[in-house]
């Protein structure tokens, strides 16, 4: 064997081993028209479709120049903008807990009562169950400030995280509102004709209700 | 928002190129950052060590983790760009050899800014900058253009039973026999089949070729 065979069988033991790709240390042994040889060998073998890939481990990977390289495409390509930064994100920027967020929401809404359904209904935004188009200005405005953001943001920030099928999660909800409150009922005739009347709605939960799905006047 | 099943790190090293370069850009698209994240790292981690080396053997030692880094920048460049699977319908015929070929190019580039030429070769397309390199390629004394040459030159002029030898056989350094094995599984067309002894012959012919190829550069 010439010192190209040799050296280029080395390289490719050496590789398969997880010993790295670097050709330095062989072509370093070879001068002239032997060094490019194995040059063009190595290239050839590196490029092979026959030539196993290099599988994860993310235990190399750390602290790997892999791993530099791609914490520099991340920024570069990955890094989160405006319209995708979520909900969820947002509050953990402004340092707040889901309830502490509830209760000042709750506080800047006028609605201490129907607390419990302020948490509801941000549960839902946060979780991308309510389209962000359905959220009221009045809402967007609140948590802006005390997410230290602004509506159009926020807006967007829904819009990032809202599922596929919030619209009709959300026309589910609406629905129930709607049978849930009924119109024009005479509940003295009711009682009259003993049937059941239906559900008294809960008087706090529906002004929470029309604040978060009223929409905007 | 495009969507998608999230994958384990198992599963999406599983994933072939073109998959897990799809999947990098849905994850992308639908802003899922999480996955996009790891999509992409798999994906830097599986080429980052071959592109050093490639890139390794042709660039001044304190250039090559520029080059390298630039290589991947052009790539995922590309890959975002909204056209689908970018190393289709060019002179390549995969994801691995585009890569190849643009670490290649950005090594050119860089030699030919070092040396000062600016001509570029006729096979050159300096309008193609994610294949070709920003101007073309250099004629430096290192004759990077011709060491890649000699070998697509030497495997054009081969029967595909014969590049498979010297995939299996030089590039992939396996023994006579099971090279002999595999061609005639994946050849059974072949008036006569194959032994390790013609293996050997063809492996010796095309290192000659080899041989004279770069010495004609020179």
């Amino acid at each position: 064997m010439s010192d190209v065979d040799t050296l280029l069988s080395e390289f490719i033991r050496t590789r398969a081993a997880g010993g790295g790709s670097d050709p330095r240390p062989f072509l370093n042994q070879v001068d002239g028209a032997e060094r490019r040889e194995l040059m063009a060998l190595i290239d050839a073998h590196l490029q092979s479709s026959v030539t196993p890939r290099r599988r994860w481990d993310p235990n190399a990977f750390a602290g790997s120049r892999a791993e530099a390289i791609a914490a520099d495409l991340t920024e570069r390509h990955l890094a989160p903008t405006e319209s995708s930064i979520s909900l969820r994100a947002l509050r953990a920027k402004a340092d707040l807990k889901r309830a502490e967020l509830v209760d000042r929401l709750s506080e800047a809404l006028g609605l201490r009562q129907g607390r419990e359904r302020v948490n509801y209904h941000y549960h839902r935004m946060e979780t991308g169950l309510t389209p962000a188009d359905s959220v009221p200005q009045r809402v967007l405005g609140a948590l802006a400030k005390l997410l230290d953001s602004t509506p159009e943001k926020l807006r967007a920030a829904l819009r990032a995280g809202e599922l596929p099928d919030a619209s009709a999660a959300t026309k589910v909800v609406m629905t129930r509102m709607a049978s849930a409150i009924p119109e024009d009922v005479d509940t003295d005739e009711a009682d009259d004709d003993g049937a059941p009347s239906p559900a008294e709605p809960d008087p706090v939960e529906a002004e929470v209700d029309a604040v978060f799905l009223g929409g905007d006047e | 928002m495009a969507h998608f099943r999230a994958l384990t790190d198992i599963e999406m090293d599983e994933l072939d190129d073109d998959d897990l370069v799809a999947y990098l850009v849905a994850t992308r698209e639908a802003d899922h950052l999480v996955e996009a994240t790891l999509a992409m790292r798999m994906l830097v981690y599986r080429y980052e060590d071959d592109i050093f080396g490639k890139v390794a053997s042709k660039v001044p030692d304190h250039e090559i983790d520029g080059i390298v880094n630039k290589v991947f920048v052009a790539v995922l460049d590309k890959v975002f760009d909204g056209e689908s699977e970018p190393w289709r319908g060019g002179t390549v015929a995969s994801f691995k050899a585009w890569i190849f070929k643009i670490a290649h190019n950005k090594s050119v580039d860089l030699l030919r800014g070092s040396y000062g030429h600016h001509d570029p070769l006729p096979e050159e397309h300096p309008e193609d900058e994610s294949l070709f390199g920003e101007a073309g390629a250099p004629t430096d004394e290192r004759g990077l253009v011709e060491v890649e040459d000699a070998i697509e030159r030497c495997m054009a002029e081969r029967s595909a039973a014969h590049r498979l030898v010297i995939e299996l056989g030089i590039f992939g350094d396996l023994p006579s026999r099971e090279v002999a094995d595999e061609v005639n599984s994946a050849h059974p067309d072949l008036e006569r089949s194959m032994s390790p002894d013609n293996v050997d012959k063809i492996k010796s012919r095309f290192r000659k070729d080899l041989k004279n190829a770069l010495d004609g550069d020179d």
